[in-house]
């Protein structure tokens, strides 16, 4: 019986190797939520993060044998996590520009479509917060959240650096979450229902 | 990587707007898995983040059913059916492709997006060529975020480390920035380096001219041949025709050791090479006089040795250099 501790990277990718699916369901059971959240910071959707990560794990089943990881298996599952989702964006964005004349349903209006379960009172209170950020740590936050910049393209827009614009997100959070701090336990209540 | 506590809430802020590196979000992961005092920081950002946008809080991703799913693909292959796994998806992208092409193909040639790019080295030196053609070398342990915004013709780059650039489009505008001092140049070979622990910044320009400038002043312009210096504490410039010195040696592999003593020489070349020179006690002082272009290690020993009179021992990775003392 192998343990988590006790298992090296090594011995997992040679019982992989050799068809342990007991091997690769507990690789697969340790890293499926971190790597779904993962997928899902960059697509936006929940089940096209699911269907990326299954993915992901399938196509490293497939190729099991062939497989030389240079680093960790962790790492190797995370970069091709990250290289799948941000192949899957390239193609919802040629697909989202021509929604108008396609009949194909496609998944970027999830964050739009989510049922809120935040009151009215709430919303006020973090556009009040927002507004209440300094000058550029607003701007920069509004440029990513509401207009779904990457920060290279905020930093070139504003004309700072990238790593300005990682430190007044930061900032941005955790004023927010100060100004707020007396909601989230509530947040943090209603998300626990949630599941 | 180690990071504040305000670093923590950058992190967090990168990964939840999807600019996270693997190793970043790995990190996170395990950070939050640390104690659950680091899970609610975590979790109260994400709520925070998503509330931002008027949504709940991010569906929990369930391992145990995800798996029923997997397990049942890779068993079915391991008997030998090729299933089409998403074949209704792809029946119906085939007919979006095929419909979308042109118009893709139209779009993506008049929309002028910005061009991002990150490279990071670690232990070796990373050479790449950037998308517009220009090349950068990266030293050890050293970043830089690249945007190119291609109607202003535009490449800003962002550096933490040193690197050499050789850049090759004359009508493009390149800026470097690393602290906060900023490169301007068009189409020349220079070489930045910034190290945490020293207050000057550096550039050398081998070829072309540059512009070092801040927010707050408008610099000084260094040509080929010279090495500017900003040093952050005071905010000033200063500029030297650059003496053969061994700046460019991590990239060029060319030395040039002025009366310097054999720990300097070891600790210069131990910056470049795999191999480790170690220097006994007794001679650490010893001073010498020698230029090396692009050699190998053990030939660069031989010639140590045989200008001091030096014992040499060669292991692998590693070169020995033994003495009584000085020779006068």
């Amino acid at each position: 019986m192998m343990s988590h501790s006790e298992v090296s990277d090594n011995d997992l990718l040679r019982q992989i190797a050799g068809g342990n699916v007991n091997a690769f369901e507990m690789l697969f059971k340790q890293h499926y939520e971190n790597l779904c959240r993962y997928a899902s910071t960059f697509v936006r959707d929940n089940d096209e993060a699911e269907d990326i990560v299954q993915k992901t794990f399938v196509t490293f089943w497939e190729k099991r044998t062939d497989i030389a990881v240079e680093t960790s298996l962790k790492s190797y599952l995370y970069g091709a996590v990250r290289n799948a989702a941000l192949n899957n964006i390239k193609h919802q964005q040629v697909r989202q520009k021509h929604a108008a004349t396609m009949t194909v349903a496609d998944h970027i209006a999830s964050e739009s479509a989510s049922d809120s379960l935040i009151s009215e009172e709430l919303n006020g209170r973090i556009n009040a917060a927002i507004a209440q950020l300094p000058e550029q740590c607003r701007r920069v936050f509004e440029l990513s959240r509401f207009e779904g910049l990457k920060y290279a393209e905020i930093a070139v827009q504003l004309g700072i650096s990238v790593k300005t614009v990682e430190n007044q997100m930061g900032k941005a959070l955790r004023r927010m979450r100060d100004e707020l701090h007396e909601y989230l336990p509530i947040l943090i209540i209603l998300g626990y229902f949630s599941v | 990587m180690n990071f504040s506590n305000e670093h923590i809430d950058e992190l967090i802020g990168k990964y939840l707007a999807g600019e996270a590196t693997p190793e970043e979000a790995i990190w996170l992961d395990d950070w939050r898995q640390q104690s659950l005092e680091n899970e609610r920081h975590f979790a109260q950002l994400e709520k925070l983040f998503c509330a931002t946008n008027g949504q709940n809080e991010p569906v929990r991703f369930n391992p145990d059913k995800a798996w029923k799913q997997v397990e049942s693909r890779i068993k079915e292959q391991k008997q030998g059916r090729v299933i089409p796994l998403w074949a209704n998806q792809w029946r119906v992208a085939a007919s979006v492709a095929a419909l979308v092409a042109f118009g893709a193909a139209l779009f993506f040639i008049l929309q002028p997006s910005p061009m991002y790019l990150e490279l990071a080295s670690t232990d070796r030196i990373l050479t790449d060529t950037l998308p517009q053609g220009d090349i950068v070398h990266l030293n050890r342990q050293s970043t830089i975020h690249y945007a190119y915004h291609k109607r202003q013709k535009t490449a800003h780059i962002d550096l933490t480390g040193e690197a050499f650039f050789d850049l090759r489009n004359p009508d493009q505008t390149t800026v470097v920035k690393t602290g906060n001092l900023m490169i301007r140049d068009i189409g020349t070979k220079f070489n930045v380096q910034h190290r945490t622990d020293r207050d000057t910044i550096h550039v050398s320009v081998l070829e072309g001219e540059v512009q070092l400038y801040t927010e707050e002043n408008e610099g000084i312009a260094v040509k080929a041949g010279e090495t500017g210096w900003y040093l952050q504490s005071t905010r000033a410039f200063e500029k030297f025709t650059s003496t053969p010195s061994n700046e460019l040696s991590w990239k060029t592999r060319n030395f040039h050791f002025n009366n310097a003593t054999l720990r300097e020489v070891a600790q210069t070349l131990n910056a470049v090479y795999d191999t480790r020179f170690i220097i006994e006690q007794p001679i650490e002082n010893c001073r010498i006089t020698v230029q090396f272009y692009n050699e190998q290690p053990e030939q660069i020993a031989e010639v140590i040795a045989e200008t001091l009179g030096l014992e040499v021992v060669n292991e692998e990775n590693k070169i020995t250099f033994k003495g009584l003392g000085c020779a006068q």
